[in-house]
Formats: C-alpha cells, sequence, structure tokens
C-alpha cells in the first residue's frame, strides 16, 4: 500500500486538502456538548489550522480553549498562541474538569459531556493561577533598557486582570543570572527576563521552519538558545523577527538601532506596513515586527534629474527601487592630484605648486572596472551606468558598514524609492525569502560587472564572448555568503571547500604563531580569499604550502558579503581557463612568499596589534613623529586656541614603532560612536570627518561608545540660573554638557591646526594604512 | 627641529637660497674690497646693504616668536617658519660679519655683536640638542607622561600605592592624600605594556588585597624610602634612584617578607621604575627647553639694541 492510498482528500476554503483517515474522521464527526463555568456550548471534534505565514493547513484537535473561546468566557494564556501547537508549559490556562489534576485549557481535547471550571468559578483554579502568576513576575522582574522596544508585556497585563499587583511579589527572585545576548544587530536577548514558554522556539521551528531556537541546560539555569549555543548574532539565525514579536514578556526585543525617524526628514513620505508587504521583498518579514520599524522605510520621489546621493557623502541608508531608472557614475575626474615642478629658478624649489594632472600610470591605461556600492561596477573609460526596478537595491556598504557612498546617484527619469535604515537592510539580507530574492538578482545581473571589477579575471580575456563564457559557468557554481564583524571564514589548517570572492566589507587573513596571532593581509572588495589551499595538487604549488588545509585563517572585520565557489568548482574553473590557473598560481606563489616573509619578522611590525588598536579603521590619525617631538605641546594647545579654550587631543596613547598616535578622532572608517545616539547628532563631515550636530543632547552615548576615548563631554554655562546650595541668597548657572570631538578644522578652514602649529614637522595626519607603510619604510 | 638626509628635501629651498645669497654676497664684498687696503665697512654699499638685509632676517628672527604665539593663524604652517628661521638665522651671521667689515667697533656695536653671537649660538644649541635628546627620550622613557602632569602622577601613584601597602600590612593610617585617591575596592597602577610594535602607558588596575601577617617590613620600607621617592622624586634623595640599588634593595625586602606579599612588592617595584623614567623625562625636557631661557630673552635684548644701533647709526653717519 503506497502513501497515497492513506490521504483523504477534502475541500476546505476552495482548496483540496488531504487528511489522513483519522484526521478526516474527526473532522467530519458531529460536535460535541461541554459546558464551561455553567454555559453550554457545541463545537466540532477538530478543526483546520492554518498557518500564518505559509498558508500551510493542518488539522488540530479543539480544546477547551477553542470551546471557553466560543462560549465567551475569559480563560488567561501566555504560551500558548493560536496558530501554535499547544504545549501547556505555563500552565496558566489551567482548569478543573473535576479529574484528580488540574488539566491545561490549550492543550486539553474538548469530550462530549465535559463540565469545565475557570478561575472565574473554582477558587482551586484561581488559586493555582496566581500563585504561577506571582513565580513568574519574580523572575520576570528585570529593569527595562531605554533604547528597546518593548510589545505588551502579557504577563503583566494578565496579573492586573487577576487583581495582582504585577511588581510585588512574596517570593526572592532567582539568584542565577542567565545573561544578555546583544551579538544581533537587530534583536536583544535578556535571558533573564525570558519566562521559557518557549513560544519563541515554537515560532521559529513550526512558524518560520528556521529550527535555529531551542532549550539549554536544566532547572533554574534553563535558557533558550540559538544552534549549538551560539550567540544569536553568530548563528544561523536569519532576523525574521518572528521569535521577537511572540515574546509575552520583552526578553526578546527589537534592539532600535537608529532612534530618528526617517520620515521625519524632508522629502520623506511615510509607508505603511500593508504597502511594504505588497513588496515580493518584504514579503518574508514578520509584520509586527516591521510595525515596530516604521520610521526606518521611507518612500522618495525624485524628479528626472534630480541627485539622490552623491559620491563621498555619507549615509547610513540604503534604496529599493520600486519604479523608474537612475543613473550611476562618478562625478570626480579620473585624475591625479600632482604637484608640478615650475621651470627655472623656482624649479629649484620644489613642491610650489599643485595641480590636476591627467597623467595616468601604467596599470591605469587599460580599462577597467570599479567596484561601487551598487548591482554594476562602472567602466573607468566611461564611468557611468544604470540601475531600474530589477537591480531591487543600492547603497548596501553604506548602510552597513557606515563607508561613504561610492558613486553619484542621478534620476534618469522620475523615479520612486524606498529608503530604509540598516536594521531592515539586515533583515532583508538574513530573511530566507527576500535573500533569494537579492541572491538571485546578484546571480543575475550583478556577477558580470563584479567579476570584471576583479583585475585578475578582467585582464586575462581579450573578448567579451570568453568572458561571458567565463562569467556564465562562475554564475552557475557561486553562492552569495554574509559574515558579520569578527565571523570566522575558516582557520588554518581547516579542510579547505570553498574559494571566496569579497564584495563587501574587509577580511583579516591571519596565521597562529607561537607569539600570537600574526595578520598577513585584509582584504577588501575586489579581494579574493582561500585560493592558496584548493591549488595544493597543482605541480607548480607541490612543498611549497607551510601546513596542510587552509594556510592561514579569514576573519570578517565589519559587514562582509562574499561569493563563494566550491573547491571542486574552482578546480574547474582552473581547468578550463588556463590563464586565469597562470595568474592564480603566480598570486599564490607571491602570497606564501609574503607569508614567509611575515613569519621571519613576527619580531617587527605586528600587524595584529596594528589591528586590534583599530588603527586599520581609521583615516585620519594624529601622529606623532617622537623622534622630532620635542613635547613642546604647540599641537595641544594650538587645538585648545582654535576651539575657545578647550583641546580636543591629548598628547597620550599608544606608541606605534617611533610614532605616537596622540588621543584625538580618527575618523574611522566604520565610527562605532555613530551608533546609538538618541536624536541622531553625530555624522560624517564633508571630508569624512566626525561631526557633532548643534541639537546633541550631552547623552555621552558617543563618547561612551567610541572605543579610543577620543570624545569629551565638555561642560558649559546655560543662561538658566538655580539656587546656589553652598551660598544661600545667590544663583549660580546651570551647567549642561556636549560631546566635542576633532572635527579636523573643519569648522575653522579644514586645516587640523594641530599639525598646522606643529614647529618641528612632528604632528601629521595619516590613515591607519598610511601609517604602517611608514613604519615599514622607516624599518626598511 | 629634526634635519637628517631623510627630510633634508623640506630644507632644501631653504639652505640654497641661503648658499645662493651667501655667495653673491661674499663676491660682492670681495669685488668692493679690490683696490681698497680696508675692508668694506657697515656704511659702505655693500656693508649698509648686508646690514639692513642682516636687520631684517634678524626681525623676521624674532617674528616667530609672536607667530608661534598666534597659533590658529593661517599665515604658514609653523614648521615652515621654522625652517627659514633656523636656515636665515644662520645665514644672518656671514652677512652681519661681512656687514662689520671685520671689525668690532664701539661699545654698542661690539655688544650687539657678542649678544648677537649668543643668540645664534644658543639657538644652535638647542637645535642641537633636538637632534637627539627626542630620541633619547623615545627610547628611555617608555612611561612618559605629559610634563605638565608629572606633579599630579606622581602624587597619585604615591597615594595610590600607600593605600595598597595599607591594605597589605592592615595599617589604617598612613602618608596618603585621601583626596587624591578613589574609595572603590581597587587601586590604579599605571604600567608601560608593549605588544608587538605597540607600546605605552596604560591604565592597569589592581585590587586591593586582604591584609597579609607579618608585613610590618613592607609598611617601615615603604614609609623610608618609596613613599616620598614616588611622591617627590629626586628632592627625596632617595637610594631608589639607582636603579640597580633599588633592584637589590627590592630583593632584600622580599626574603624579609612572606611570599603572599611578593606580589606587592612587584608592583611597587614597577611604580618605582616608572618614577625613575619620569625623572629621566623630566631631565631630558629640562635640556630640550631651557636654551629658551636663553635664546629668547636675549633675542628680545638684542632687537631692542639692533633698534639703537640703526638710530645711532643713522644720526652719526
Amino acid at each position: 500500500m503506497n502513501v497515497a492510498e492513506e490521504l483523504f482528500p477534502m475541500v476546505v476554503d476552495g482548496r483540496v486538502v488531504e487528511l489522513d483517515r483519522i484526521a478526516a474522521d474527526l473532522i467530519k464527526a458531529p460536535p460535541v456538548k461541554i459546558t464551561i463555568d455553567g454555559k453550554e456550548v457545541e463545537i466540532a471534534r477538530a478543526t483546520l489550522s492554518k498557518n500564518p505565514i505559509t498558508g500551510e493547513l493542518k488539522p488540530k484537535l479543539t480544546t477547551i480553549l477553542d470551546a471557553a473561546q466560543k462560549a465567551g468566557v475569559f480563560i488567561p494564556i501566555l504560551c500558548h498562541r493560536e496558530h501554535m501547537e499547544p504545549v501547556a508549559v505555563c500552565r496558566f490556562c489551567a482548569v478543573d474538569i473535576g479529574a484528580r489534576t488540574l488539566v491545561a485549557a490549550c492543550h486539553r481535547p474538548v469530550e462530549d459531556g465535559m463540565k469545565v471550571s475557570t478561575g472565574a468559578t473554582s477558587e482551586k483554579v484561581n488559586k493555582s493561577v496566581k500563585i504561577l502568576t506571582e513565580l513568574l513576575l519574580v523572575d520576570n522582574e528585570v529593569p527595562r533598557a531605554v533604547n528597546r522596544e518593548y510589545g505588551d508585556n502579557e504577563l503583566r497585563t494578565i496579573a492586573k486582570k487577576l487583581g495582582m499587583d504585577p511588581h510585588a511579589s512574596r517570593f526572592p527572585k532567582n539568584p542565577n543570572d542567565r545573561g544578555t545576548d546583544d551579538s544581533s544587530m537587530i534583536i536583544s536577548v535578556d535571558h533573564n527576563a525570558c519566562i521559557l514558554c518557549d513560544r519563541c522556539v515554537r515560532a521559529c521551528n513550526e512558524i518560520r521552519h528556521n529550527e535555529v531556537l531551542g532549550r539549554m541546560n536544566k532547572g533554574f539555569k534553563s535558557r533558550i538558545s540559538f544552534d549549538l549555543n551560539d550567540p544569536m548574532g553568530h548563528s544561523s539565525c536569519v532576523s525574521c523577527g518572528e521569535c521577537m514579536a511572540s515574546c509575552p514578556t520583552g526578553a526578546l526585543t527589537n534592539k532600535k538601532l537608529v532612534a530618528s525617524n526617517l520620515s521625519e526628514q524632508p522629502g520623506a513620505l511615510p509607508v505603511s506596513v500593508d504597502d511594504l508587504f505588497t513588496h515580493e521583498l518584504f514579503q518574508g518579514i514578520s509584520k509586527p515586527f516591521m510595525e515596530w520599524n516604521q520610521g526606518s522605510v521611507v518612500r522618495r520621489k525624485f524628479k528626472q534629474g534630480e541627485i539622490v546621493c552623491n559620491e563621498g557623502d555619507s549615509g547610513s541608508t540604503a534604496f529599493i527601487i520600486e519604479d523608474g531608472v537612475v543613473d550611476v557614475f562618478l562625478k570626480s575626474p579620473l585624475n591625479h592630484i600632482e604637484n608640478t615642478q615650475s621651470s627655472g629658478f623656482l624649479g629649484l624649489i620644489k613642491k610650489f605648486t599643485t595641480t590636476l594632472s591627467t597623467s595616468k600610470r601604467e596599470e591605469e591605461k587599460k580599462a577597467r572596472y570599479i567596484s561601487i556600492d551598487a548591482p554594476v561596477s562602472l567602466n573607468t573609460s566611461n564611468p557611468i551606468a544604470q540601475l531600474t526596478k530589477e537591480d531591487v537595491l543600492f547603497g548596501e556598504m553604506t548602510c552597513m558598514n557606515h563607508y561613504p557612498r561610492s558613486a553619484t546617484i542621478r534620476a534618469k527619469t522620475d523615479i520612486t524609492l524606498l529608503e530604509i535604515r540598516r536594521n531592515v537592510l539586515y533583515i532583508l539580507q538574513r530573511n530566507k525569502q527576500s535573500k533569494a530574492i537579492l541572491d538571485a538578482v546578484y546571480n543575475k545581473r550583478s556577477i558580470s560587472t563584479h567579476l570584471r571589477s576583479i583585475p585578475l579575471f578582467a585582464e586575462q580575456f581579450t573578448n567579451d564572448k570568453d568572458f561571458e563564457k567565463f562569467v556564465d559557468l562562475v554564475r552557475e557554481k557561486a553562492n552569495l555568503v554574509r559574515l558579520n564583524p569578527g565571523d570566522v571564514l575558516f582557520r588554518q589548517g581547516d579542510v579547505e571547500d570553498n574559494f571566496y570572492l569579497v564584495r563587501i566589507g574587509f577580511v583579516k587573513i591571519w596565521i597562529k604563531q607561537p607569539g600570537g596571532d600574526h595578520v598577513i593581509n585584509y582584504t577588501g572588495p575586489g579581494g579574493m580569499v582561500g585560493e592558496i589551499a584548493l591549488m595544493g595538487h597543482l605541480a607548480e604549488l607541490q612543498g611549497k604550502l607551510l601546513t596542510q588545509g587552509r594556510t592561514a585563517s579569514a576573519t570578517a572585520l565589519d559587514h562582509v558579503d562574499l561569493v563563494s565557489i566550491s573547491g571542486e568548482d574552482f578546480k574547474i574553473i582552473l581547468e578550463n581557463f588556463p590563464k586565469i590557473r597562470e595568474k592564480m598560481v603566480a598570486i599564490a606563489l607571491e602570497r606564501l612568499t609574503e607569508i614567509q616573509r611575515q613569519i621571519a619578522k613576527v619580531e617587527s611590525t605586528n600587524l595584529n596589534d596594528f589591528l586590534k588598536q583599530g588603527l586599520m579603521e581609521a583615516r585620519s590619525l594624529l601622529v606623532l613623529d617622537l623622534e622630532k617631538c620635542t613635547r613642546c605641546d604647540e599641537c595641544t594647545k594650538a587645538c585648545s586656541d582654535t576651539h575657545q579654550g578647550v583641546t580636543r587631543l591629548v598628547r597620550e596613547g599608544l606608541r606605534f614603532e617611533n610614532f605616537l598616535v596622540a588621543s584625538s578622532c580618527r575618523s574611522c572608517l566604520d565610527p562605532y560612536c555613530m551608533v546609538g545616539c538618541p536624536v541622531d547628532a553625530i555624522h560624517r563631515g564633508k571630508k569624512r570627518e566626525m561631526i557633532i550636530e548643534n541639537w546633541c543632547i550631552g547623552c555621552g552615548k558617543c563618547a561612551q561608545n567610541c572605543p579610543y576615548g577620543n570624545i569629551n563631554m565638555q561642560p558649559f554655562e546655560t543662561n538658566e540660573k538655580i539656587d546656589d546650595v553652598n551660598r544661600p541668597g545667590y544663583k549660580v548657572a546651570v551647567v549642561q554638557q556636549k560631546a566635542t570631538m576633532c572635527d579636523l578644522c573643519e569648522s575653522v578652514d579644514g586645516q587640523p591646526s594641530c599639525v598646522y602649529a606643529c614647529p618641528h614637522d612632528a604632528a601629521h595626519r595619516m590613515s591607519g594604512t598610511e601609517l604602517i607603510k611608514k613604519v615599514e619604510s622607516n624599518k626598511n | 627641529m629634526l634635519i637628517r638626509k631623510s627630510n633634508f628635501a623640506e630644507h632644501y629651498p631653504w639652505v640654497l637660497a641661503s648658499i645662493v645669497v651667501l655667495a653673491l654676497a661674499v663676491v660682492w664684498f670681495v669685488f668692493a674690497s679690490v683696490g681698497h687696503a680696508e675692508w668694506p665697512s657697515g656704511s659702505s654699499l655693500p656693508g649698509f646693504t648686508f646690514g639692513i638685509l642682516g636687520g631684517l632676517i634678524c626681525l623676521f628672527e624674532f617674528l616667530i616668536w609672536p607667530r608661534k604665539k598666534l597659533r590658529s593663524w593661517r599665515i604658514g604652517k609653523v614648521s615652515t617658519w621654522m625652517r627659514a628661521h633656523i636656515w636665515l638665522g644662520l645665514l644672518a651671521v656671514p652677512l652681519l660679519v661681512l656687514h662689520t667689515g671685520f671689525r668690532w667697533g664701539g661699545p654698542l656695536s661690539t655688544t650687539l655683536m657678542i649678544l648677537f653671537l649668543v643668540v645664534i649660538a644658543s639657538g644652535v644649541w638647542g637645535l642641537v640638542l633636538q637632534q637627539f635628546l627626542p630620541e633619547k627620550m623615545l627610547k628611555e622613557v617608555p612611561a612618559e607622561t605629559i610634563f605638565s602632569q608629572i606633579d599630579y602622577v606622581s602624587e597619585l601613584m604615591a597615594a595610590e600605592a600607600s593605600r595598597l601597602v595599607r591594605s597589605v600590612c592592615n595599617i589604617s593610617s598612613g602618608p596618603d592624600d585621601s583626596d587624591k585617591v578613589s574609595d572603590d575596592a581597587h587601586m590604579v597602577v599605571g604600567a608601560v605594556r608593549t605588544t608587538g610594535a605597540i607600546q605605552g602607558r596604560v591604565v592597569v588596575t589592581s585590587s586591593l588585597q586582604e591584609s597579609v601577617p607579618d608585613s610590618r617590613p613592607l609598611f617601615d620600607f615603604f614609609n623610608e624610602h618609596i613613599y616620598g621617592f614616588l611622591k617627590n622624586g629626586q628632592l627625596a634623595m632617595s637610594p631608589l634612584q639607582n636603579p640597580v640599588r633599588a633592584h637589590s634593595m627590592f630583593n632584600s625586602l622580599r626574603t624579609k617578607l612572606p611570599p603572599r606579599a611578593h606580589e606587592v612588592v612587584t608592583v611597587l617595584e614597577d611604580l618605582c621604575n616608572q618614577r625613575r623614567q619620569i625623572i629621566t623625562q623630566a631631565k631630558i625636557q629640562f635640556w630640550l627647553h631651557s636654551w629658551l631661557w636663553v635664546h629668547l630673552p636675549l633675542s628680545v635684548a638684542l632687537i631692542v639694541l639692533m633698534f639703537v644701533h640703526v638710530f645711532v647709526a643713522m644720526k652719526y653717519w
């Protein structure tokens, strides 16, 4: 007998549903009559329940709770929701059916002639439910964080409904700290507020079928866990938000990363959640979650020719194209700034003039593609491209990693865009349904330009036909992988599996050494990772690999998007394209030599320390050459003179070889200080320096966030006066504070005074990478 | 200002300009002296020209002082002014010597010339010191702090160390400044840490330990030697100033104490090491900047006398 013969087809809501014989019999069975608190109610033995997300219909036995709801009798429920399988763990819905013990109304199926008493009529039930409530309230008594978005606390609501004080309990608090988990960008987990109702677990597994959430530990230490007890942000959680929307006590809360509302900005049109759900891209996300984040998505309309964003602008949003066509281009001429030498006597005195030169270096003479923050790359010979609705999204890199906008976007026709905040993009990238759409777009439209932007591939093909053949081969084999900051892509010695191309973000390549971890390099957009171990079988590399498996480890430094190609497919590519193979071998040999050179220099420059200090991120460090610096403090005094007597730098900090990295704003590539400002008052300026707007409320959040202690809270007297407690009859001005930080003197004239006033040419502004080059060049 | 082969390109225009001017001046001076028994005097055309040129250079040299005070003014980078200051100052020496025609002249011009040479010599002395003292500080003082904060840092060190010692020795009173220290259960111990290429003075906290029996010798040693040294440095005339002596004293102290107190001794030894470095820093800082006490007032006097000289020369020409 085959399986199909066991199923019994039924028509429900115009759809044919196949049920097994028992379920079908129950649904077709005559209704039962039961009495609840004296009210008689007639109800079917079983019904079909619909999964609100997938629309899947499943047979479900009718419970006492279903009957009570039909009769209009109140039975409190906490761990149960009508679209979930009942588990009866909280026992809030306890009722008396005359049995030896109370039963859970959410779980107990109805039986004909059953007599049920709820808390309203049974003192035994009432007492039991109240004690349970009191015990759970003690577990849930945790302070609420100010920067979180909480849903209704259902536990407290029930307590109030039962006539209890939600904050008073006779029982001591659970002494075990179960901890918190803030690793996800979107959802914060406070295990101490969790009452283990398992609604989140069922939401994740039964409703969304993500199979991420579960339980761990026993007794007082029991708590929910993600995958194999990974932090939420590092787990396979897709951030659909269903668990958060299901949590009755605020143990899973919306982090509210960006407090400011996009819809309050000029030109922004509000978008309702229902409107958003007409987009296929949003349909996989939890509706309550989108309701909490309504201000994070707005609609913007641009007339033909209007600029959406300029290259170099700072921003924290991405755009979804709803309608129209945009031009993506680079406004800046592709030229170098060069110092030209004057002729004659002045020519002897170098560096007198600075001009924009059209000269090109040898490697720039060939046309190539520039990787930008959009599904297209720009050709250097004509740096303009178009994006349409089919491309879906642009601006991911700026949005996720706070990098400056990489190109200018102009409306080619009248256009409509959805502007989205980082938290929404994060969810779109991780949600199964949205991710599938975005991945398909990449595979269909972006992969060709992405591969073209990688010189290794672009330079190996003399005609477009060959290149397209190559793209087609890669397209079939490529998968998109997303990493969070700190995620390890692979470890040294791991079995080699995939080859990766970096699309967005930076990956740190490091090796383990007896003296500690040693950083070899970091690879950004357009780079590749993991090729060496996959080429170990090639004759050219025989005996040259340092270890079995991966020769180094790779870790994501920020939000990283990678294109992954399996090892087998990578080998096929090498076999089919000899020129790529040749070039790959050359690169691998070069990298192996570099690794060996680095190992030999373990005692010299330590890039790892460099990264630990966040110097790689820095765009504008104040670096003092300690061999030149006479400690005259002119830099500090100049800063103080320029900024109304308050210095924004301290001539102290860590030394890097001969250089002191002074405590002054570094204008980081990924400025952590920007995250969490409640009034959105900290931004990037025109030259990517950090600026604090005049509406700063002085909360100090940015100063707290800055890992390098480079934001100071500066007190100032307001016009308001209050009584002086130390001198009766006198008044003193109310003192408020505002955040101050180095703005590279942008508020003055853009020339940092610290550098300008240094008499000994010891103070310099430079990026982290420039510093490391300087240190290296001093050594060699 | 450090002048090395690696950064000589920045000095090159000034050096070149100075050499060219000097060469022209010498040629003119020699040419003007041909057929005359004596060198051209200050009142001759070349002498007068060199005088005006030298005087203007002196005036420009003097202007670096207000330039340095007007830090937020955008009138050229101070480092550019400094390069000009160095090389034009050096150029002024032969120009003004040519201006004198190799004569001392009267008392006023003699005084002026001596003053000028002392100012130049003090400047050169300062420049020479700047060639190696910063490097010495870099190598010998990893625990460097901001010079103006040395007294405060020293007092803090002494007070925190006193708290630590008293808690270990279970003594409620002792030599410390209670307003300088926090009341929490940790004390702040500045420490120099090195990881790879990174080095610096970092804040390290040490938890106040439970008292250790038989640790009275530590308290006595602290009172007798360490506290004064940490607070007053060199002025305390402590034997701890000598690193070898200090090491042997701390080793000897360890033999008198139970092992549980040895960790505190190590902390104190480290603090004394940092204090010694701060003393070295103060010494280097003194040499790096003390020459200015000669250079600056004499420069002011030089400018005043120069105007007197101009007035006198013009009046009696």
